[in-house]
């Protein structure tokens, strides 16, 4: 169940989370927080990302192996994971980037024809 | 999965940690603590939730919600007990009948005869109406069968070493019955081309039942046993399981065909030759009616020629006992059906009185899919009950069964067994998913969070009430068609009673003589005349007669009659019975015209 919806911000689609959080490692390791303000940033804030949905998102990828984490003491002291792409996560990377591109350039064909001449 | 264990391994420090970062940010933004605090929480949206699912992603997710929905159902259930044992009482009926009887007509409908290939055996039309000549003519010639047996049923006494002499149903057969069956045997061989010859020597081959009531030696063979006077050599034992004409029959002889034989007294059985459908034999049969028709004078109400037939042997086994058997299962079906409304009507009260609960548990996050999960292990666990408390039911039903259906000699061989307890089980979770259906789409209807701000301030319920009428409806509809049923009948029932049997059975007592047959005949007839002097002389005995069989028992001799003096009268057959002088009066038949049969 979501959160109240706001008009200004896209929810993300099925999956898209995951390809999001793989690109933002590829950038090296980085901790959930990190991770969530990347993908905010990134997308200049228009993504909706309920940062809880990260998590269920992070282990589907540990247990897939296509990232993997080390234990380390963050900068305040504090424990925490390290997320890292592994090199099947990298190539699931470009896989799934080359996918989306050719997606997105399809849909945005017949969204806008004109914009293509 | 230790991978995952090691990845779970401090989730809630790891999100603690995420939320307080967040809040780190918002303040040095400048926020104040407390709203700083309240953006983070919620930009990260429900912790629970996000716990639960991350969790799943690592685990067999529907078996640990499976037991967890148990635990939680059993609970439940206990809350409410009235509830709890109202519906497996209620489904426990239903699945019990339902079990019991699908059990007997299984075994007596659906289970395979112990036959060769059952589909090529068929039984000719005038059972129990064939003689020895007929058979012995026609016998290597049968067009469209490869080989044709003759038998006929009888009771023979059985006597070995010191016991009790018993009657044994037993069938007399030409030596084709067991190839034309098809079946072989356990111990021994079966007939041989020659044992119907009159003066082979006598032989008789067993069940496996009555086999192992005998001791169950292998050495059995060829041991004799006097069956009614004879001494007969046991030459075979049949395999466990066979059974012909019907389970009772434990003894088959072969009869000594004699050409001269006119006793119309035997039923034929015959395997098709290749190639032949036992369903379509008309032509075959046709031709087998012209060739009986050029070698025998039938008069016209024996006249073989008319309207030949062949029976398949399943259609002729089990046929007559099918409608009965279907129609009562259909009542049960029924009354399990109306158990399952019954049932959904409580369920769904149940919702009812929990939507609060749902509503509450939706609210903290619970997908309306769990919670149908949640209501549908609760049912499984009501059905699960229903169903062993409905295979005990079924157990003892299933004599209760047996003994209710005109099922004859099949009620000795149908036994409960663990496919009783199976099937019981398999409708209780068909029931309950029935059962399950409404509340699980009144569950999908109902607006739950409504429900939460509706009982917040006290309002009233309002949820739908069609289906709640759907279920009133399809209960009264099914009931109606109960007592439908149910009318009808005891209407055939009492049409049964309302045929007059033309014989008197109030104060009348039987008493079952067994005479050897091989006897002296005189000495026979004086036992007969003493005991009938001494039970004459009982206190309060009116009058006693004997009878060779008792009326409606069945079948019996025919006698062919004419009337030398009364051409007018046309030639006819009937059965007969050969009964003493005081018979008549003992059973209450009473006479039309002129006297009863007097002493000489």
């Amino acid at each position: 169940m979501s959160t109240k919806r706001r008009p200004d911000r896209t929810e993300l689609l099925q999956g898209t989370l995951d390809l999001l959080i793989l690109r933002t490692l590829r950038w090296g390791p980085a901790h959930g927080h990190a991770i969530a303000k990347a993908i905010e940033r990134g997308s200049d804030d228009v993504l909706l990302v309920e940062q809880g949905s990260l998590y269920p998102a992070l282990h589907r990828l540990l247990k897939r192996g296509w990232i993997s984490f080390d234990e380390g003491t963050s900068e305040n002291n504090r424990r925490a994971k390290f997320y890292r792409l592994t090199a099947k996560g990298r190539k699931q990377l470009d896989l799934e980037t080359s996918k989306w591109d050719t997606l997105a350039r399809a849909v945005g064909r017949i969204l806008r024809p004109a914009a293509q001449d | 999965m230790k991978r995952g264990r090691r990845a779970l391994d401090g989730l809630d420090d790891d999100i603690r940690d995420h939320i307080e970062r967040e809040t780190q940010d918002n303040l040095d933004r400048g926020m104040p603590p407390e709203e700083a605090r309240r953006r983070a929480l919620l930009k990260f949206g429900n912790v629970a939730l996000t716990k639960e699912d991350t969790r799943a992603v690592w685990r067999w997710q529907w078996l640990e919600q499976l037991l967890q929905d148990s635990r939680y159902a059993i609970r439940t259930l206990r809350r409410r007990p009235t509830y709890a044992l109202l519906s497996v009482l209620t489904l426990a009926l239903g699945v019990g009948g339902t079990a019991s009887v699908y059990g007997v007509a299984r075994s007596v409908l659906f289970d395979p005869l112990p036959f060769a290939h059952e589909r090529e055996v068929g039984v000719f039309w005038k059972k129990t109406d064939w003689t020895h000549e007929e058979y012995l003519y026609i016998r290597e010639r049968v067009p469209g069968f490869s080989q044709v047996a003759l038998f006929r049923q009888r009771d023979v006494i059985v006597r070995e070493g010191n016991r009790p002499a018993r009657l044994v149903r037993a069938v007399s057969a030409s030596a084709e019955l067991f190839d034309v069956l098809g079946v072989g045997t356990f111990l021994g061989r079966g007939f041989r081309t020659g044992d119907d010859v009159p003066g082979a020597e006598p032989v008789a081959v067993l069940s496996f039942g009555l086999w192992q009531e005998m001791g169950g030696n292998p050495s059995i063979i060829g041991t004799r046993v006097a069956l009614d006077g004879t001494r007969r050599s046991v030459i075979g034992v049949l395999p466990r399981g066979f059974w012909f004409p019907d389970p009772a029959v434990r003894i088959w002889m072969p009869e000594p065909l004699t050409p001269e034989s006119r006793n119309f007294n035997s039923t034929l059985v015959g395997r098709v030759a290749p190639n032949y459908d036992v369903r379509a034999m008309e032509a075959p049969v046709a031709q087998l009616a012209a060739t009986l028709g050029q070698r025998f004078d039938y008069p016209a109400q024996w006249d073989k020629r008319q309207n030949p037939y062949i029976t398949p042997v399943r259609d002729d086994l089990v046929g007559p006992m099918r409608p009965a058997l279907l129609a009562t299962l259909g009542t049960m079906a029924l009354i399990l059906l109306i158990g399952c409304a019954n049932v959904a009507a409580l369920v769904l009260g149940q919702v009812d009185a929990r939507s609060t609960e749902f509503a509450v548990r939706s609210a903290l996050g619970a997908k309306r899919q769990r919670l149908a999960q949640q209501l549908i292990v609760e049912v499984l666990l009501v059905a699960t009950g229903a169903g062993a408390l409905g295979a005990t039911l079924a157990w003892v039903g299933f004599t209760v069964v047996t003994d209710a259906l005109p099922l004859g000699a099949w009620a000795e061989s149908a036994a409960p067994d663990w496919r009783v307890f199976t099937s019981a089980m398999l409708i209780a979770i068909a029931a309950a998913l029935l059962v399950i259906l409404i509340p699980t789409i009144s569950l999908y209807r109902g607006d739950l969070r409504g429900v939460l701000s509706r009982s917040r301030t006290g309002g009233i319920h309002g949820r739908g009430g069609r289906l709640e009428n759907v279920l009133v409806i399809a209960q009264v509809a099914l009931a109606v068609m109960i007592a439908a049923a149910a009318a009808l009948l005891a209407r055939s029932v009492a049409n049964l009673y309302a045929v007059e049997p033309g014989v008197r059975t109030d104060g009348m007592a039987v008493v079952d003589v067994v005479l050897g047959r091989a006897g002296n005949h005189a000495r026979q007839e004086q036992t007969l005349t003493e005991l009938m002097t001494a039970l004459r002389e009982v206190p309060g005995v009116h009058s006693v007669g004997a009878v060779q069989q008792l009326p409606l028992r069945g079948g019996g001799y025919r006698l062919g009659l004419r009337f030398p003096e009364r051409p007018q009268i046309k030639e006819l057959a009937t059965e007969y019975r050969i009964v003493t002088p005081g018979y008549l009066e003992s059973i209450g038949i009473s006479m039309r015209h002129g006297r009863t049969i007097g002493s000489a």
